[in-house]
């Protein structure tokens, strides 16, 4: 996971260190034409069902996802999409999972994190850790919907520090597991047939270890076992459709063999876990996105004043181009670390946070946007607008909050500065290796990236190990981080796309990537700006002398 | 038994139409493309009675090389082969010529059921069906709302105007399929997955010149804007004042 060197993958790594190394994005790592004719097949089935199924005002209003659509995931057998074959599933991988996560949250955001609780998250320890004999016996219950997982990690004191995890699980003589604790703002709990639960268990080398500091691992929790308890739903400000929960574990025996992974090796899990489930909730915010962009652009259109469409007006216009253009580097970005992970790659922990940063926040402002948009209707329950922006609220705190995954990307990203010895060179991409007509926003970009890397190593010398305490500066190297690699997706898919068209299709895919990679420009460019923030000690006194 | 489904790829009911330079068509490069929405019913009626009395259901189209994407869905939802009889210049073409082929075709692969849609959603000429079992001289029932089938024999209603009518025939038969006959289902992961290990065969066909020419083609005018005569009660003598000298309705 901690390669100094960037390989084929390690692209935010690489961009730390100042440099693009072209095999890690170029040439845009598509799917094969059979795999990316599927994932368009799933689309359009998906869309269709979902168009003529689910009600998503409805299901905002009663608080609640009926069971037909809940029935309808598992009929269509999308609860199965990336369980191999062998398993009962479609051994589908990360972008056919994307594109299914866009589909069905471009219709309804409650109804889409059914799916990513169960297959994104709560399916994964097996999937990823499971013995032969575990997958046998749990896949195929979660390919068919007969069992539908929640994944249970939070709890009161655990929230981003997973240190804080106090739920326990004893060994018995005969091998099970005593497992007792309470996790909270548990999705999928209310319909969930098995909670991957984490716990601390005994260190066998070490019996005497307090709970706090034992090692963690995971088990697969069957909801009906004695001592299981779903507290009522939680009354949510968005997502409101989605079952969230508190649960109880008191005394509960679960069986030996429903440790998933090795003994002690539960942070591990949930980490790897949490690294795919990051990326599919950025799937989702694109769906979110277009769904709220298409709707901007219909009121745009049709809303007349001053006697022109208001579509007319330059401070409308700049919103709805920003919509096309940043949708266009979320698919960017999501799709190019779908391709490495699809590709094999397994260090991807940096793309996919990146991904997560990006398109959820992005998707919360284009939301906010798409509802200025609308004026005052867009402020009435009557139209989608506010649903829409309460449902992209909580994208920015699940999964890791964003600045959680800020401080994580660049205390990854700095490692290899600290270690010794220099990264060995890898061939960079060069302005060249773009389209041409691309080619002047891509020579700006690459020496942004360039310019990362001295920031990085400059701040680096001044503050030495200072820096891994200083969260508002490593969330602005990150933050560049992040909007470079969008803008090299970006360059990356544009480049391969326009390879496929010609005539006004061209100019018009030119025109939307360039504004796109320039808007990440302009990103970048503030927070390396800020690098050293002249407030930040006047800061630390205010709050000081408040709190 | 032998089944076979008619599709045809239309182009996408929201999509806006233009009409191409040249005014003798639509301009093809802008429009998206689905399956016919009574096609979608045929297909489901066709998988049906394969479900309940065995055989094969193949969808037959006519039609460019991309309509295999039509195709390919109706195999994910339960067809067994699809074949495109190959017609490049199939847009201009008027209903005779369609079946021609199409019963060549059945003819060969000894079909005994044809399902088609009542009408597809761009040309609307509804004439397909009944010209194929003109053509094949098999039984034919139009606008069907329930079929059942019992052996070589089979029973039907049809939905017109005037009421329901109920017919018995024998097989071979055509059927023309209307709203209401089913619910076409959804094709489901494991369908589309299925799909991909089915044939699709593409097939030059005998083609018969169109008898009729096109020689222009035009959007219908924009529909003048609406006019509002006024507000609450006091507006409903000048509403009906206009319905009755200005529309002529009442």
């Amino acid at each position: 996971m901690t390669s100094t060197t960037a390989g084929a993958s390690g692209l935010v790594r690489a961009l730390f260190l100042g440099s693009a190394p072209k095999a890690a994005f170029l040439p845009f790592p598509e799917p094969d034409a059979e795999t990316r004719e599927t994932a368009d097949e799933i689309f359009a089935m998906v869309s269709a069902w979902a168009a003529e199924t689910i009600d998503p005002a409805a299901i905002d209003r009663a608080a609640e996802i009926p069971v037909e659509v809940r029935d309808g995931l598992a009929e269509l057998g999308l609860l199965g999409l990336i369980v191999p074959e062998e398993f009962g599933g479609a051994g589908m991988g990360q972008f056919a999972y994307s594109r299914l996560m866009e589909a069905v949250a471009h219709r309804c955001a409650s109804t889409v994190t059914v799916i990513g609780g169960h297959m994104g998250l709560a399916m994964k320890p097996v999937l990823l850790f499971g013995t032969d004999e575990q997958k046998a016996h749990w896949l195929p219950q979660f390919a068919s919907g007969e069992r539908l997982g929640s994944f249970a990690l939070t709890e009161a004191g655990a929230g981003s520090d997973a240190g804080g995890l106090r739920t326990s699980a004893e060994e018995l003589p005969d091998g099970s597991w005593k497992l007792s604790g309470t996790k909270v703002m548990i999705t999928n709990a209310g319909y969930a047939g098995v909670f991957a639960v984490f716990a601390r268990t005994p260190d066998p080398e070490q019996p005497d270890l307090p709970l706090a500091e034992r090692p963690i691992s995971c088990f697969y929790v069957p909801a009906e076992l004695p001592g299981v308890t779903v507290a009522p739903e939680e009354d949510k400000m968005g997502l409101k459709g989605s079952s969230t929960c508190e649960v109880a574990f008191d005394e509960v025996v679960v069986p030996a063999d429903h440790l998933i992974g090795p003994r002690g090796k539960g942070f591990k899990v949930a980490l790897n876990t949490l690294n795919t489930g990051r990326h599919g909730l950025a799937a989702c915010c694109i769906g979110q996105a277009k769904l709220a962009a298409e709707l901007a652009y219909k009121q745009a259109g049709e809303r007349v004043q001053f006697g022109r469409p208001i579509a007319e007006f330059g401070l409308i216009r700049e919103m709805l181009a920003g919509m096309t253009a940043d949708i266009y580097a979320m698919e960017a970005g999501t799709h190019l670390a779908a391709g490495l992970m699809d590709r094999g790659e397994t260090d991807y922990l940096l793309e996919s946070a990146a991904c997560k940063i990006f398109a959820t926040e992005r998707l919360w402002t284009l939301a906010n946007d798409s509802l200025q948009v609308a004026g005052g209707w867009g402020f009435m329950k009557e139209f989608p607008f506010e649903r829409i922006v309460r449902d992209a609220r909580i994208n920015l705190i699940f999964e890791g909050t964003n600045q959680i995954l800020r401080t994580l990307m660049a205390g990854q990203g700095l490692k290899p500065l600290l270690q010794a010895g220099a990264p060995e060179p890898e061939e960079r991409a060069t302005v060249a290796d773009f389209d041409a007509r691309l080619a002047a926003v891509a020579g700006q970009v690459l020496e942004q990236v360039e310019a990362l890397g001295s920031a990085t190593a400059e701040l680096l010398e001044t503050k030495g190990k200072g820096l891994f305490f200083d969260q508002p500066a490593q969330a602005r190297i990150s933050e560049a981080s992040v909007a470079l690699y969008t803008a090299l997706a970006v360059l990356s898919r544009a480049t391969s796309q326009l390879t496929e068209l010609d005539g006004q299709a061209a100019e018009a895919r030119v025109e939307v990537a360039t504004l796109a990679a320039r808007r990440r420009l302009r990103a970048a460019r503030a927070s390396l700006a800020l690098l050293v923030d002249p407030d930040s000690d006047l800061e630390g006194r205010i709050v000081e002398r408040a709190y | 038994m032998n089944i076979v489904a008619c599709i045809k790829r239309v182009p996408a009911t929201e999509t806006q139409p233009k009409v191409a330079a040249d005014g003798m068509g639509l301009d093809h490069s802008a429009l998206e493309y689905m399956l016919s929405f009574y096609d979608e019913i045929a297909l489901e009626e066709a998988i049906r009675s394969k479900e309940a009395h065995g055989g094969e259901v193949t969808a037959l189209t006519l039609g460019p090389t991309e309509a295999s994407k039509e195709l390919r869905d109706c195999l994910a939802r339960g067809a067994d082969k699809g074949r495109v009889s190959l017609d490049p210049a199939c847009h201009p073409r008027e209903p005779r010529t369609t079946p021609t082929p199409t019963a060549a075709t059945d003819t060969a692969r000894g079909a005994e059921l044809v399902f088609c849609g009542r009408q597809a959603t761009d040309r609307d000429n509804a004439a397909v069906g009944p010209m194929l079992a003109t053509m094949l001289g098999w039984s034919c029932v139009t606008d069907v709302i329930e079929l059942h089938i019992d052996g070589t024999s089979a029973t039907a209603k049809r939905e017109s105007e005037r009421g329901i009518e109920h017919f018995r025939f024998t097989l071979p038969a055509v059927i023309t399929c209307q709203k209401g006959l089913n619910e076409p289902r959804y094709a489901g992961l494991k369908g589309i997955m299925a799909a991909k290990k089915k044939p699709i065969e593409e097939a030059e066909p005998m083609l018969v010149e169109s008898a009729t020419e096109v020689v222009g083609v035009s959007l219908p005018p924009a529909r003048p804007a609406g006019r509002i005569v006024g507000e609450g009660p006091d507006a409903v003598p000048a509403l009906l004042e206009a319905l009755r000298t200005e529309a002529k309705v009442l």
